[in-house]
């Protein structure tokens, strides 16, 4: 019979249990390099996505009900709202158009480089509980899909976060607002550059470091600087709300607002590198001609 | 030592870990029981055959990779509980409801005192805080918890 004092057992007993423990510290010791970690993540999500489809699939049955049952006036009331939007969003594309061609002859002339647009794709947010990681959400696309770690996660209004660990076929994103996110900013008024760090709220970007002799006020609007290469260059974070100096009067302190609605997040656009998407293009083409 | 049904189990387990997936909001977010660490004290100490080191170790690798947290902090929690309470079986086994409802309740404490400092120490917060609500919680859930396993295993 088992027990764990008998002594031909105990000795071996404790020999597994350190043996798991050191296990467990070999983990986090090698979690710290994406190389490693990242296979082992998706090996195990392998066991863990069908626990996630589960916790999903009422929330979807909802949804679907809801959405089923609501009545007629509502549904044709949105589509009145929504045409009424598209629109509008027709008629400042048009103008954009005009301005854009003139941007593109304009880099002509200085002879600069050319901005590509951005090649996003949609990702949906799937509603799910990620334990002690405050300002963290899963998105239902994963390794399988090409994702890497850094790579920029977009909401319609702003930037929302970047991709913080890549599962199989999910991946978990870390917001701007987490406490340990530092995001390079530009104001796009004065061109003047400084990090933007998480707060922990939802609603604030706090900004400690702008030099005192640069001109900041409530409503400069900030963007991505580019620096550090993981956010690419000019995408909308937020709106500065409150100034302050710093206690000991060295620096300009702003506290600003995001841009992107992250209180209601459920459809966010991943950013893809020109060359890394074209890569995974060659990738897929190389596994579907291995496959027969 | 009796033989329980090794389907119930881990069914009664991965019950606990998609408890632990519901996404509350607000206060219920903060006070969420630890339902993984519930199910694991039990089996472990009602069946430690069939739930042991191993079990608990692979089931906390499984939480681990679902809240994206450092990979292996949950297990070396979890691994050092069922180790714990491996040492004390025999005396949990004994003692009365009250006392053993305590001693899971120190068994918790230990369980996220262990976390917090692996989070302190990885820099995962900020600052060293700690949340002790879910203790709280999880142990005014063990008695009901024990009373409907302990149900679900005579008629199994």
């Amino acid at each position: 019979m088992w027990s764990p004092n008998d002594s031909s057992f105990s000795q071996n007993y404790v020999l597994r249990f350190l043996l798991l423990e050191i296990i467990c510290v070999v983990l986090m010791v090698l979690d710290q390099s994406a190389k490693i970690a990242t296979p082992i993540r998706a090996v195990v999500s392998t066991l863990t996505y069908p626990l996630i489809k589960a916790i999903e699939l009422p929330q979807n049955a909802y949804e679907f009900i809801s959405s089923s049952v609501s009545n007629q006036q509502q549904l044709l009331d949105q589509n009145i709202e929504l045409k009424q939007q598209l629109s509008q969003a027709k008629i400042d594309l048009l103008q954009l158009e005009v301005i854009s061609q003139q941007n593109i002859e304009l880099r002509q002339l200085l002879q600069a480089k050319q901005q590509l647009p951005l090649n996003t794709t949609a990702a949906f947010v799937i509603n799910i509980n990620t334990g002690d990681n405050d300002h963290h959400f899963i998105i239902n696309q994963g390794f399988n899909q090409g994702v890497t770690i850094g790579q920029t996660i977009l909401d319609l209004n702003g930037v929302a976060g970047q991709v913080d660990l890549v599962d199989l076929e999910t991946a978990h994103v870390i917001l701007i607002t987490n406490e340990n996110h530092a995001l390079p900013v530009e104001f796009l008024r004065t061109g003047i550059r400084t990090f933007a760090y998480g707060t922990g709220d939802l609603n604030s970007l706090s900004l400690p470091e702008i030099p005192q002799s640069t001109n900041v006020k409530t409503g400069d609007v900030l963007i991505t600087s580019g620096y550090g290469g993981v956010f690419p260059r000019g995408l909308k974070v937020g709106v500065i709300n409150s100034i302050k100096e710093s206690t000991d009067r060295s620096y300009k302190q702003a506290e600003a607002l995001p841009s992107a609605n992250l209180n209601l997040l459920k459809q966010v656009l991943l950013v893809w590198s020109e060359s890394k998407n074209n890569a995974i293009g060659v990738d897929k083409a190389e596994t579907k001609e291995q496959a027969p | 030592m009796k033989h329980y049904s090794n389907k119930l189990i881990h069914i009664s387990i991965v019950c606990c870990l998609l408890l632990m997936l519901i996404p509350w909001q607000g206060w219920f977010k903060i006070i969420q029981p630890y339902w993984l660490a519930l199910a694991i004290i039990y089996w472990s100490i009602e069946a430690p055959k069939q739930c042991g080191l191993f079990t608990a170790f692979f089931y906390s690798i499984l939480l681990d990779v679902l809240y994206g947290s450092l990979l292996g902090k949950h297990g070396f929690s979890m691994v050092a509980m069922v180790f714990l309470i491996s040492k004390i079986h025999k005396r949990l086994k004994m003692t009365s409801f009250w006392q053993l409802t305590l001693m899971v309740g120190a068994l918790l404490l230990n369980d996220v005192f262990i976390r917090t400092v692996i989070d302190w120490l990885s820099y995962n917060k900020a600052a060293f805080s700690i949340n002790l609500w879910p203790v709280l919680t999880s142990i005014l859930l063990w008695p009901w918890f024990k009373y409907t396993l302990d149900r679900l295993r005579m008629k199994i």
